[in-house]
């Protein structure tokens, strides 16, 4: 995992006995059942509050059939419909196009930008140290800017009218029809190329920072040893280097699937607050489907079924954490 | 399992039935008794109103904001609002309990909140509104209840969209006389086009794909303008899209597309004011105000200022143009406002005659008897007025309709433009335009 | 440079594996002057093509309306001109936003670390009933997107009368701030060993005294780690403030920026669009030049949601 967690691990190597197995209330606040939970009750009332709750209403959202503004008004007048939210959402067709949508990009996004960072990242382990460091400054201010502005930067860049994008392909290939094309016409085009790309060039710094940082923690030795044996470069990468910086690799897939899978900013703004049905993913389809006409009730299902698809997904990388989580302890 | 369910439902149920009692009761006892206040010392009100006006009629919202100051004492505070997803603020402004105390709605989204009840009702107040006899008819209908017998939302003012060309590269391309037929603007059309030849990226008319005002326009043109988009039969919606004689309209719009417009497929019409300024665009629709920020000092070309013109939009024969859409706004209290009584005095102020002739110079005014005043301003205003008092056409008037249908009619169009088949399209469509029509 | 980078986000550390620059040029050496060369440029172009959106974006900044409107797009001004950045500054609704942007970020960073840190010392420091499952949760909630809860936690606030208020929108926030702080202080604090404020005590502190001179200090690099990250959420967050703020017109810079841009007279202005956007990043990117390696330390630590 973390540079963090290997750090402990030699920390509490040097210090002898380590603090990990602590049954007992120690430190500071030894003694006092109550002072654990007296700490503890901001953040649980806080957490009641704002996220238990409304997980709540979120569920009574979803039975009913808050579907009309009025309803949402004057609430009196709504129903509950039991399951059948959920079974007309699970039989609309643009929903699971939604979902097989969101999944398709999702995939692009969490591979193509794993793949790239991590060749940007081996890249600079073989680059002298002023051409890393130009690298390195550039990635800071990519990754500074907010994801809005991303979108909006690459709206202008894409523009079918003046964008810059247009007229180097033009330079490129002398066709003035490229002066006028339009990326966002058809919407595939639009969103696994442009959308794609605003939403992995935001995404590299972090990775590629991160990476290249876990790959410095691969021991020398061991490469050499690898090479000694006979291996070569591709089977030396494989057989040490992806090992030692595989806690970094789960965690950083992991990232980019939370962040790629509710992907909404960059999206929204790159179709100036408009995204059409066909750039849709599930963030994007819960705002403009869901919330923009009101559709609460629907927009409720939708809700819970995307919590759920994202737990599931990650029910893996959770027992992970927790795992390096209990070794922390 | 379904036991479980049904257990956290009644909870909830009694959960929820007792926090609307409350709120409820505190809703429909209007606070003050009566519907127009003028108790306003010391008092400051907000008003939420689209940045056109900001642009367009200043004068007449500061005008407003002194009368109503010397008769009530209040201030007032306008905050400026832009139509782009306004429909979600106004959902949150709605249930909330700070409200604004008068607010803008266009008149295609005035039927949802009306439905809900979030407007103050002044239809005991109507007669003491100036000129509330001659309001334009669709869009006091857009701000009356569905049976029409009540009043919640005052007309504010009214849009044609019409076509904005440059005069001087017409009449360089000999085309001396401003079309009056379809036929004749395609003429047009490709004349301006072949004299431009050399121009890069030049469009004799630009249309972008999501212009849906402007591509329903042609559609209703052939179709006729009731029950474009979609009928009702009794509660029923169904559409109306895929109708031959709508295909054929919306085919004509395509043909010019693909004739005559370069670029914008995908784009709305926000942006083709200041396209237009850039010079290569010798023609667009758009409402009469968009001539001024085409020669904007800014964002726009102050040297085109004597070349721009406007006409109707052509239709198949002389004196018998496309039906534009009638688009326009209302004025309206929120129920849940601070100071409704006062809200409703603002809107009357605002809607005076006076106020409202001010602004005849720059939009359609409110009542009939004024757009006489508003074509006299300016010659071209005279080509909305027309588009505006001859045919027009509207949105299927239901509460459920909303941007998300407008979205995917725009997202079938632009589909469209980008080279799909119109009919097969349309038909693709239907389902998505009118979904949620019918609750 | 490389220092900047080193992920280790504590001090104590003796010699950082990552200052090696040397070495690793002698290895490059070694292998063949002529390819250090070729990764070079290819590193460069990397370069180039990332920062290319952003040199776009404030050469857009700088260009005249002659400019912008051209036919083809020119890739140096022909003369600089700030009026871009004028008409942000003339808009009066700019400075307001920003000013609420301010105070709602630091609204939810004070008391996102308050609450979180007292939180993550109870779970770093004691076993209690509950602790485990407390953990999970923390870990869990993390992955509830935002925008699902949108509707309730709008319901929510209106009921108890906080639509359009700063502070409702702090508490909101309160959603992603807390799970994060919580979960990634508790490894900070387990690290410090319990054997430094029991000697403190036995040095005659008091509970409170050891916690403000061993637990406080000792923890400060994962306060700062937390507060950066959240201050940068807060900062970019903008659909739930859309949603809550509405009701009073009031915007934050983010929905000030959309608004600006979707406006139909700014909507071809991509110059000031631009500069909007520049202007509205520039905390944070001052920010992130500062504090960059503690943001990508607590990214990993905490393993957060965006």
């Amino acid at each position: 995992m973390s540079v963090t967690t290997d750090e402990t691990v030699t920390r509490s190597e040097n210090q002898g006995p380590a603090p990990v197995k602590k049954l007992q209330r120690r430190g500071v606040f030894a003694g006092g059942q109550y002072i654990p939970y007296t700490l503890l009750l901001p953040a649980v009332i806080v957490l009641l509050g704002v996220l238990v709750y409304p997980i709540y209403r979120l569920f009574d959202l979803a039975f009913q059939n808050v579907n009309k503004f009025a309803y949402l008004k004057h609430p009196e007048k709504a129903k509950y419909i039991g399951l059948d939210g959920f079974d007309k959402i699970l039989h609309d067709d643009t929903f699971w196009e939604v979902i097989l949508r969101s999944i398709y990009f999702t995939a692009e996004l969490v591979i193509l930008s794993m793949v790239l960072s991590m060749l940007i990242a081996l890249l600079l382990n073989r680059v002298s140290n002023w051409v890393r460091v130009t690298v390195f400054t550039v990635m800071m201010f990519v990754w500074a800017i907010p994801a809005l502005v991303n979108g909006q930067v690459f709206r202008w860049l894409f523009a079918s009218n003046g964008g810059v994008v247009d007229y180097v392909a033009y330079l490129i290939t002398g066709d003035e029809t490229w002066k006028n094309y339009d990326w966002f016409a058809d919407p595939t085009v639009g969103l696994y190329v442009v959308g794609a790309a605003v939403v992995i060039w935001g995404a590299l710094p972090f990775l590629v920072l991160g990476l290249y940082a876990a790959l410095t923690q691969v021991p020398k030795e061991l490469m050499e040893a690898a090479k000694l044996d006979g291996a070569n470069g591709l089977q030396a990468f494989f057989h040490v280097t992806i090992p030692v910086i595989r806690p970094f690799l789960m965690i950083s897939a992991a990232l980019s699937f939370i962040w790629d899978f509710q992907v909404f900013a960059q999206i929204y703004a790159l179709r100036n607050s408009s995204p059409e049905s066909g750039y849709q993913t599930i963030g994007t389809y819960l705002y403009m489907e869901g919330i923009v006409p009101s559709r609460y009730s629907d927009a409720s299902v939708i809700s819970i079924i995307m919590i759920i698809m994202m737990l599931a997904a990650l029910v893996f990388y959770i027992r992970q954490m927790l795992k390096i989580g209990a070794n922390e302890r | 399992m379904n036991r479980k369910i049904a257990a956290v439902a009644a909870i909830a149920t009694v959960l929820v039935a007792s926090a609307c009692s409350s709120s409820s009761s505190s809703d429909s006892g209007s606070k003050s008794g009566e519907v127009l206040s003028k108790d306003g010392k010391g008092k400051k009100i907000t008003v939420w109103l689209m940045d056109d006006a900001q642009k367009q009629w200043n004068d007449v919202v500061e005008a407003a904001k002194t009368q109503f100051k010397a008769e009530t004492g209040a201030d007032v505070e306008i905050q400026w609002q832009t139509w782009s997803n306004y429909t979600t603020k106004l959902d949150t402004a709605m249930l909330s309990d700070n409200a604004p105390d008068a607010i803008e709605i266009g008149n295609t989204q005035a039927a949802k909140y009306i439905d809900a009840e979030s407007f103050v009702d002044l239809t005991s107040v109507k007669s003491k509104f100036d000129n509330s006899d001659k309001w334009l008819d669709s869009l006091a209908a857009s701000g009356q209840s569905a049976d029409h017998s009540k009043t919640y939302a005052v007309p504010y003012y009214a849009g044609a969209r019409v076509m904005i060309y440059r005069k001087d590269l017409f009449e360089a391309a000999g085309v001396a006389q401003a079309p009056t037929t379809l036929a004749e603007l395609k003429d047009a059309l490709a004349k301006v086009k072949a004299a431009n030849a050399g121009t890069a990226n030049f469009s004799a008319l630009y249309l972008p794909g999501k212009n849906w005002y402007t591509a329903v326009s042609f559609g209703a043109g052939s179709f006729g303008v009731d029950n474009v988009i979609a009928k009702k039969d009794g509660d029923n919606w169904s559409s109306t899209l895929s109708d031959a004689k709508f295909v054929e309209g919306i085919s004509t719009w395509n043909d010019l597309q693909k004739q005559f417009s370069v670029g914008g497929t995908t784009a709305d019409e926000t942006d083709q004011d200041a396209l237009m300024a850039k010079g290569n665009i010798a023609a667009i629709i758009g409402n009469g105000w968009e001539v001024g920020s085409v020669i904007d000092e800014k964002n726009g070309n102050p040297a085109l200022k004597d070349k721009l013109a406007t006409i109707a939009l052509p239709g198949a024969a002389a004196g018998d143009p496309t039906p534009a859409f009638l688009g326009g706004s209302d004025l309206a209290v929120p129920s849940n406002a601070k100071n409704p009584g006062l809200g409703a005095t603002f809107l009357q102020i605002f809607t005076n005659t006076a106020q409202q002739t001010a602004l005849a110079k720059h939009a359609i005014p409110n009542a009939k008897n004024l757009v006489a005043a508003y074509k006299q301003a300016d010659p071209a205003n005279v080509a909305a007025g027309s588009a505006a008092e001859g045919k027009t056409w509207f949105i299927p008037n239901s509460p459920m309709w909303s941007g998300s249908n407008e979205t995917a009619l725009k997202n079938a169009l632009s589909a469209i433009a980008a080279g799909g088949d119109p009919a097969a399209e349309l038909k693709k469509a239907e389902a998505d335009v009118i979904k949620g029509l019918n609750g | 440079m490389s220092d900047v980078l080193s992920p280790a986000p504590e001090t104590q550390q003796p010699l950082p594996p990552v200052k090696k620059p040397k070495k690793s040029k002698e290895t490059e050496v070694g292998r063949s002057g002529v390819m250090t060369w070729v990764w070079n440029t290819i590193a460069l172009l990397v370069a180039v093509v990332m920062a290319f959106p952003i040199y776009w974006m404030v050469l857009t900044t700088f260009k005249t309306n002659k400019d912008l409107i051209s036919q083809n797009p020119t890739f140096w001004p022909s003369t600089f001109s700030l009026d871009s950045y004028k008409t942000i500054f003339d808009d009066k609704d700019f400075l307001p936003s920003l000013q609420n942007t301010v105070l709602l970020t630091l609204g939810a960073v004070v008391l996102g670390v308050a609450v979180g840190f007292l939180a993550a010392v109870a779970v770093a420091r004691f076993n209690f009933r509950g602790r485990n499952f407390f953990i999970v949760t923390m870990l869990v909630v993390q992955m509830v997107p935002l925008m699902a809860i949108l509707i309730p936690l709008f319901v929510l606030m209106n009921e108890i009368n906080m639509t359009g208020t700063i502070v409702g929108v702090i508490l909101a926030y309160l959603v992603f701030t807390v799970p994060y702080v919580i979960w990634t202080l508790r490894s900070f604090i387990v690290n410090i060993p319990s054997e430094l404020d029991e000697a403190a005590m036995v040095d005659g502190c008091t509970q409170w005294g050891a916690f403000f001179r061993i637990i406080l200090p000792l923890t400060m690099p994962g306060l700062v780690t937390t507060a950066v990250y959240s201050w940068i959420q807060a900062w970019n967050e903008f659909i739930v403030v859309k949603t809550l703020m509405a009701t009073n017109g009031k915007n934050t810079s983010m929905t000030w920026l959309t608004f600006y841009s979707s406006t139909p007279t700014r909507a071809a202005d991509y110059g000031s669009q631009m500069a909007g956007g520049l202007l509205v990043s520039l905390p944070v990117i001052i920010l992130f030049v500062f504090f960059q390696k503690k943001v990508s330390a607590g990214l990993t630590a905490g393993a957060v949601k965006g």
